[in-house]
């Protein structure tokens, strides 16, 4: 079993419903955006190409923050997921320098605007790093991750890569959508259709 | 370990959102123990088929923001000193029917304003008979003579009816993107729009900057702001000089081919590219692509109307649909038809009529601007805000002592926002419903808490957000003593004694579903929509609700009402042609009103999850020029027009030309566009504040 | 998408570079020094600074972290991770010096040499360490280039030796005659691999890097940079540490050469920290 998000980049408008409802899920305090949407140009006005690319982890299989870090807060499950296990991770950030995709970010547990309940995510994620779990939670009872739900445009396509009726699979075997960054060889799980 | 998310057993409510009125979305609302936990958009919704916005999404912390108003509130002390004391309803509604009663009897009923925001629903037509039974010819809109009234008449005029706000998107090969951004403002649209597309339709975007769905587009124009009537008569040009409009259908659905042909004959692409800044090839190919790509269709948006000719422009426009035999047909723009339900949006609903046609002559604003505050056969008429401005601050041509405004940030939103502060601040009496404590309501002597689209029940039958089936929505949560508008009319009426208003919000809703002969609570329980099916072809072969019947290219209405019967473009009278001198000192063409998917107009900066990820007002800048002014990615800059000063932070992007900036809507304080509007010049006929293509300088603030 | 400049480690993980391998540096030097003299004579009070310095490095550290409490787990990930190794080879460090300081105080001559040796090998391991901690992020071209373990081992060995200087002129230690060419021969390596980094890394290594040391040697940035990294930390020592191994007379100019280096060496951990960014995440760009 190998959770996969293939995203088309055709249909991604960039209107940021899944930051938001990303947000709103794991209740991250201020500045920190789990997924988001970053924006790329290309060429001089007029004939300007854009691009809206939504990242969050990629779950890497050549995981360089597992690597990294020191007291093993960042694993590997089954389900091919790289999660953190808030409660040994120290905050010393050096998965953070590791990433490549900007996916990881500090809790500095700063106090947060009216309406957002103190502690963010409770006491459980004060001082650490944190980010995307793939929504974990959701895919242990069936269901899908926030973001891929709530994108109006169907823009998220996820799956079990090994299972070969699956979305995904099909994808991966007939479109070969392209990652961010391959040189890095970090492996990682979410593909991206439409990047050129 | 993991945080505990909202229980997977929940229960499931489906409703529709009501944040903008427009796309009304169809949602699923999940609860947990009867509290809101969580919100998605609604696969199986007729209209919307499961569009969503992060506004929609972010409602869950609308419901425990501690901003809330949960109480009516009266004040206590200086006005805008922010002393309030808590009040009963009875007490609040018994202070304000009292207040607009002496000031009916003592000044006449004119002396009321009653005024209201956007759409944000239904209620906005309810508003408009609470109004008129009241007695006040004087109810207006912050929107009015900038939003959607211009474009409503043009469509009118043309074609009787509103065929451009409905784009048949889902059967459509082309579509012609005018100013609007589906993506950040009309998801709805925006996914059958990218649906579309991805079944192969072309895309043509006309806009300044390289927004969301411009950088999707086949085609995009970026047009000098201000100038686009000229571009869109310089693709009639193409298209009526290239002989590819559609011939039959001109020939046996409208009226005044020859004389527009006579007309665009000086709108030579050349001509144009010059005005418009946008090159001679693409106005060509966009203008063949769209004129040879059937079916195809139009998406506008109030950008159209905020212009200096906003009428010409929405009719230019407009006639690029009806040249190439586009409208009433599938796959290109269609008319708006209920489901069998009473219509709200015609003037016996409203019952303008209630009021005696000398009351309406006194309408403030009506004498300069007859188009839009004279009963016309195409407008609801309204009072004009600069004109109720002027009434309050110096009396002319009468007093108004009393403003009832509901859901609406007049001191936000309306230009020279300074001015309309100093009017609200010197008003003898204003009462304000609204779900927050606005810049507005801050000055106001009653403030009464209006609820969120989660706390009312209602019909999505507002007319841009519904095209055939009716669908519902349902109360699953409440926030204090906060009631829906309709609920606040009703009570209000009620002690106004006004009749033929409803007792409460149930009464209002059964009323609406009266012809379908079911109970809004009937309809709650049978199911969650009352189908309607799609309608192609009806005028075409029943006739247009025209003084002709046809489309009519050229109006005879206008001509008859002193206007020009075809459109024309006039530069805007403020730009580098028009004003060069000024030009030197204020080097850019500013638009403004950029909007942005978490916000709708004033509101929602101060909910958590949107403010955070949209934190600051962006000013869209060509890199080049910024860099060449020593402005970085992210630095401050302030933004100087002759009338005025704000601060916003840079956005460097090659996606808008050298010349142009964009400029953020809806932002308060120092970073209010409104600071940079005058509306001592306003359109012809119906007084519109050119909002789009004026000019400014750019500076970095000091680092 | 620009590059962006690493925002997580700052001034503080700086310092603790500096104070970690300046005190490893100076216990790794002074012993192999007195290795000469089978470890007799060894002073407690250059033994005590290494440790200072080393524990002030953990102790900045320490207060980088998030969660301080959780650090005793630090040490779990050695397979793959090396600020793990780092917190082991710190600890030995300490736990070694500490032993040797009490060898010494107690008198027990046998036990010195042994412990000596260990704690010579442990201030290596805590020499060597930062530079591969730093290597590890791959994505920091800065970083990420196979001259920085050996650039910042360096450092830590001159940086050791700059202080072993200021003891050995202050505690009348009398190893001047080693130190002037000892000096001199580290100094040459320390500059041509300085000169190496930053010239391989302007040249060549990704726009990330590129850009941040635009932004590095831009503005406000420049002075510092040049200032400290190369006229203080490079020019000013060579100069000093060339005319005292061929002049007579040597211990002021072996005292500012070694205070220079010293000031240039918390700049150049400073600026490799600070100039440290990530490439750009980007589909359209041109990568290099």
């Amino acid at each position: 079993m190998k959770y996969v998000m293939v995203i088309d980049l055709s249909q991604c408008v960039g209107c940021d419903t899944c930051t938001v409802g990303c947000k709103l899920d794991n209740q991250t305090g201020t500045g920190i955006q789990w997924g988001r949407v970053i924006e790329e140009e290309s060429g001089r006005f007029p004939e300007v190409k854009k691009l809206y690319i939504p990242i969050l982890c990629m779950h890497c299989e050549e995981s360089e923050c597992l690597k990294v870090c020191p007291t093993q807060a960042t694993y590997r499950d089954p389900r091919g997921l790289v999660l953190i296990d808030y409660d040994k991770c120290m905050g010393c950030k050096y998965c953070m320098l590791a990433c490549p995709y900007m996916a990881r970010h500090f809790n500095q547990a700063r106090k947060p605007p009216p309406g957002v309940p103190a502690n963010a995510g409770g006491d459980s994620r004060l001082g650490v790093v944190e980010k995307c779990d793939f929504c974990e939670d959701r895919l242990a009872v069936g269901d899908l991750p926030r973001c891929v739900e709530v994108c109006p445009y169907d823009a998220r396509i996820f799956g079990d890569r090994d299972d070969p009726g699956s979305r995904v699979a099909k994808l991966l075997a007939e479109e070969k959508p392209e990652v961010l960054k391959p040189e890095g060889a970090y492996h990682p799980s979410v593909y991206y259709l439409g990047a050129k | 370990m993991f945080l505990p998310r909202a229980n997977r057993q929940s229960d499931r409510v489906k409703t529709c959102c009501c944040i903008c009125g427009h796309n009304q979305c169809g949602l699923e609302v999940r609860l947990e123990n009867g509290a809101v936990k969580e919100i998605a958009g609604d696969a199986d919704d007729p209209v919307t088929q499961g569009s969503v916005c992060p506004k929609a999404l972010a409602s869950v912390q609308l419901l425990t923001h501690p901003g809330r108003l949960r109480t009516p509130l009266v004040r206590a002390g200086q006005r805008g000193g922010g002393n309030w004391r808590e009040a009963s309803w009875d007490e609040a509604l018994t202070i304000v029917a009292g207040k607009l009663n002496d000031c009916k009897s003592e000044s006449g009923a004119e002396s009321v304003v009653m005024a209201r925001g956007t759409n944000r629903g239904s209620w906005i037509r309810v508003f408009n008979r609470f109004a008129n039974l009241f007695g006040t010819p004087n109810w207006t809109e912050s929107g009015g003579a900038q939003c959607f009234t211009p474009r409503a008449i043009a469509q009118s005029l043309t074609f009787g009816g509103l065929a451009l706000e409905w784009p048949d998107l889902a059967n459509s090969k082309c579509i012609l993107v005018w100013g609007a951004n589906p993506p950040a403002t009309w998801p709805a649209k925006s996914k059958k729009l990218m649906a579309a597309r991805k079944r192969g339709a072309k895309l043509i975007v006309i806009d300044p900057v390289q927004s969301n769905i411009a950088a999707k587009a086949d085609l995009w124009l970026p047009v000098r702001p201000g100038s686009d009537a000229a571009l869109a008569l310089g693709m009639l040009h193409v298209i009526l000089g290239e002989r590819l409009y559609d011939r039959e259908y001109l020939e046996r659905h409208s009226v005044g081919l020859a004389e527009l042909t006579a007309r665009v004959r000086e709108y030579d692409p050349g001509r144009v590219a010059g005005i418009t800044w946008v090159e001679e090839k693409l106005i060509v190919e966009a203008a063949r692509l769209f004129a040879t790509t059937r079916p195809a269709c139009v998406e506008i948006a109030c950008t159209l109307d905020e212009v200096i000719d906003p009428i010409q422009l929405s009719r230019a426009v407009a006639l690029l649909a009806c040249v190439t035999g586009n409208i009433d047909v599938a796959g290109g723009n269609i008319f708006p038809h209920a489901a069998g339900q009473v219509s709200i949006d015609t003037n016996d609903f409203i019952l303008r009529d209630r009021i005696p046609i000398e009351l309406q002559a006194k309408r403030l604003g009506a004498d300069a601007y007859p188009l839009l505050g004279r009963n016309l056969p195409v407008n609801f008429p309204m009072a004009h805000w600069p004109a109720i401005l002027e009434a309050i601050l110096t009396g002319k041509p009468y007093p108004v002592r009393a403003i009832f405004l509901m859901g609406g940030n007049p001191a936000q939103s309306i230009a020279k926002s300074k001015r309309a502060e100093e009017a609200l601040r010197k008003v003898e009496f204003l009462a304000v419903a609204d779900l927050f404590m606005s810049r507005t309501a801050e000055m106001a002597d009653v403030v009464l808490p209006a609820s969120s689209w989660l706390e009312q029940n209602g019909l999505a039958d507002s007319s841009q957000a519904t095209y055939g089936p009716l669908r519902i929505r349902r109360k699953v949560a409440s926030v204090g003593e906060a009631v829906s508008d309709i609920e606040i009319m009703a009570r209000l009426a009620k002690r106004l004694n006004l009749p033929d208003f409803w007792e409460c919000e149930e009464d209002y809703l059964n009323y609406i579903l009266k012809p379908l002969n079911v109970s809004f609570e009937e309809l709650q329980a049978k199911g969650e929509s009352v189908p309607s099916p799609m309608i192609y072809g009806k005028h075409l072969e029943e006739g247009f609700k025209t003084p002709s019947g046809k489309i009519e290219l050229y109006s005879r209405r206008l001509e008859a009402w002193g206007y020009d019967p075809l459109p024309f473009y006039r530069e805007p009278h403020e730009s580098p042609y028009s004003t060069p001198e000024l030009a030197r000192q204020y080097p850019f063409v500013m638009t403004t009103g950029r909007r942005v998917s978490t916000y709708f107009h004033t509101g929602l900066r101060n909910v958590p999850a949107l403010r955070d990820v949209k934190p600051v007002p962006v000013l869209d800048i060509n890199a080049s020029t910024a860099r060449a002014l020593d402005i970085e990615d992210g630095d401050k800059v302030i933004v100087e027009s002759p009338y005025g000063r704000i601060s916003l932070v840079a956005r460097l992007t090659e996606g808008i030309h050298p010349r142009v900036v964009g400029v953020p809507h809806g932002w308060g304080g120092e970073s209010n566009d409104n600071l940079l509007m005058n509306n001592e010049i306003c359109s012809l006929g119906i007084g519109t504040t050119p909002l789009r293509g004026t000019l400014c300088s750019v500076r970095r603030a000091e680092r | 998408m620009s590059p962006r400049l690493q925002a997580e480690w700052g001034t503080r993980v700086s310092l603790d570079l500096f104070f970690g391998g300046t005190g490893a540096g100076l216990l790794g030097t002074y012993l192999l020094i007195a290795a000469r003299d089978g470890y007799r004579g060894l002073s407690v009070t250059v033994l005590s600074t290494g440790v200072v310095f080393v524990l002030l490095g953990l102790l900045l550290l320490a207060t980088e972290l998030g969660r301080p409490a959780k650090g005793l787990r630090s040490m779990a990930n050695r397979g793959t991770s090396w600020m793990a190794r780092g917190a082991i080879f710190n600890l030995a460090l300490i736990a070694a010096s500490l032993l040797l300081i009490a060898a010494r105080l107690a008198g027990a001559l046998r036990l010195v040499p042994a412990v000596a040796m260990l704690t010579l090998l442990c201030s290596g391991l805590v020499a060597a360490y930062p530079g591969f901690l730093l290597f590890g992020a791959k994505d920091i071209r800065l970083w990420h280039s196979r001259l920085l373990p050996g650039l910042m081992f360096l450092y830590s060995l001159m940086s050791g030796l700059s202080l072993l200087t200021l003891a050995d002129s202050a505690l009348h230690l009398r190893m001047e005659a080693t130190l002037r060419p000892a000096a001199l021969i580290v100094m040459l390596p320390v500059t041509i691999i300085f000169a190496a980094f930053w010239g391989k890394s302007s040249a060549a290594m990704g726009c990330g890097c590129r850009e941040g040391l635009r932004r590095l040697v831009g503005r406000q940035l420049m002075a510092p940079f040049v200032i400290g990294t190369f006229a203080l930390g490079i020019l000013l020592p060579l100069i000093c540490y060339v005319y005292a191994a061929f002049a007579g007379a040597a211990e002021l100019p072996m005292r500012l050469g070694a205070i220079s280096f010293l000031a240039g060496a918390v700049c150049l951990r400073y600026f490799v920290v600070k100039a440290a960014s990530h490439e750009p995440v980007t589909f359209l760009a041109k990568r290099s």
